[in-house]
């Protein structure tokens, strides 16, 4: 009984979801290094094959909104004038560490120096070398190369790591960075740093805002078929079931 | 509130704080010496299984949005453009003019714009006095400044080249991080380093070139696209805001028979 309501509730649940992803990429137009969600809805009966064995399918209707994973596509990359700017070409993250040791990974080369001189995202995780050492300049400004070479009054102190990471293995952790399901997916990657510029999100407005429109006539439809429902079942109750 | 809700709130609140930035430098368009902010947005956007793989075990939420953490000041040099007055100076290079607020702090600001107050001491519009003090006494018939800093007068009844001061130039480890004091000035910060003093010539403070003066670095052209960006974000923020509404209030009425 009432197998409907469920399937309306399961497109009105996937509709909310998929709402918060678009709001989120709509609200990170602007910020450096951001990329957006690459989301799918897929049919309920074969998440509970899958996970439930065959007998499971026959309970199951309705839809669930899955992340497939993160959207690598590169943003443009935007002159800033500030030496502190490091924008990414091609492929890759830049490796951070957090304060408990943790990596994550960034595209936003916007840093800055931590109070031991240490270069760091805003956030205030440490930059890692390609031996995986953070790097320190101190109070200097760093020169940095295309090729990821950091240099500190001509003297070079390092280069900057930089690596791939397969797109269903990111999660977002907020401060613009990502932590990896799997460090041992990670690949070493060429870097090709542009000081003094920044990438800029890859969240496409009129994408995003289009399929906003549509996620929310998607989401009316099932309401509507979810109120349908429960007037039958009302119905059912008042009148089939008097004596 | 929903967490689509809560995404589009701080879309709209961090774009609004980008607007103030962008008015700002577009009030500074013709100040003398003015360097302009950027803004720099990162997301908050946390997952839950993220969370879990940082911070295993300890109770925390996701979140959702984008914040404005930091408004960077970018140093590149303005235009240079011809005053007239030949206390007018601007540099050509990293340096800043150092100029005394008391007895204590010295600031520092790129605006050249100088005159001498009522004891011949080269003061800014403000009426800071110019470190090291440099004191033009008598009358004169001309004044120069040359690129190395020298202050030169000609008499008025001797017909005689004097050198009166020597001008110097601050330079800063990390410029970036100096502290905006108001009125044209910055203080040094324990990130920017001291200010390291220097004549002015051929080293990194660069020299000094008088009779013009050193245009503010807002770029119209960039603030009015930077502008309308901001605007069309706050707009897409406002969409995303209503669509959630709407889709709630769907929500509420799904639950009404």
């Amino acid at each position: 009984m009432g197998r409907g309501l469920y399937t309306a509730a399961s497109a009105m649940l996937a509709g909310l979801e998929r709402q918060l992803s678009l709001a989120n990429m709509v609200a990170n137009v602007n910020t450096p290094g951001f990329k957006g969600d690459q989301t799918t809805t897929r049919s309920f009966p074969s998440v509970l094959a899958m996970a439930g064995g065959g007998g499971a399918a026959r309970l199951g209707s309705g839809v669930l909104m899955e992340h497939v994973g993160v959207d690598l596509r590169p943003g443009p990359l935007q002159a800033t004038g500030s030496p502190w700017d490091m924008g990414l070409e091609g492929a890759g993250f830049f490796v951070v560490e957090d304060a408990n040791g943790g990596l994550r990974l960034t595209r936003d080369g916007h840093l800055v120096t931590d109070t031991e001189g240490f270069l760091a995202t805003t956030s205030g995780h440490r930059l890692l070398s390609q031996e995986n050492a953070p790097l320190q300049v101190g109070n200097a400004t760093a020169e940095i190369g295309r090729d990821g070479a950091v240099f500190v009054e001509g003297e070079r102190i390092g280069t900057i790591r930089v690596v791939t990471a397969p797109a269903d293995g990111l999660l977002r952790a907020g401060g613009s960075s990502f932590v990896v399901v799997d460090a041992g997916a990670l690949e070493p990657a060429t870097p090709e740093v542009v000081q003094g510029s920044l990438e800029g999100s890859n969240v496409n407005t009129t994408q995003a805002l289009t399929a906003m429109v549509s996620v929310a006539r998607a989401y009316e439809s099932a309401q509507r078929i979810f109120t349908m429902q429960n007037q039958i079942l009302a119905r059912t109750v008042s009148e089939v079931g008097r004596v | 509130m929903s967490q689509g809700m809560e995404a589009a709130r701080t879309g709209m609140l961090q774009h609004e704080r980008n607007l103030e930035v962008i008015a700002n430098n577009l009030a500074n368009v013709n100040t003398v010496g003015y360097k302009r902010l950027a803004v720099h947005f990162r997301d908050l956007l946390s997952t839950q299984k993220a969370l879990d793989v940082l911070f295993a075990g300890a109770d925390r939420s996701p979140s959702a949005g984008v914040e404005l953490d930091a408004t960077p000041r970018i140093f590149d040099p303005g235009a240079l453009f011809t005053s007239g007055d030949p206390l007018s100076m601007a540099i050509v290079g990293d340096g800043f003019f150092p100029v005394r607020l008391d007895a204590t702090t010295v600031a520092y600001t790129r605006d050249g714009t100088f005159s001498h107050d009522v004891e011949g001491f080269l003061v800014t519009t403000d009426g800071y006095r110019l470190e090291p003090p440099t004191q033009i006494l008598g009358a004169v018939a001309e004044l120069y400044v040359t690129p190395e800093g020298v202050v030169r007068r000609r008499g008025l009844v001797d017909d005689a080249l004097e050198d009166v001061g020597q001008l110097q130039l601050a330079l800063f480890a990390d410029q970036a991080r100096l502290q905006s004091a108001g009125k044209n000035l910055f203080v040094a910060t324990a990130e920017s380093g001291e200010a390291q003093l220097a004549d002015p010539g051929t080293g990194a403070a660069g020299h000094i070139v008088a009779g013009m003066l050193e245009t503010s670095n807002v770029n119209m052209a960039t603030e009015l696209s930077n502008l309308i960006v901001a605007q069309r974000a706050y707009q897409f923020n406002l969409v995303a805001f209503q669509t959630a509404n709407e889709m709630l209030q769907q929500l509420n009425e799904a639950t009404r028979t």
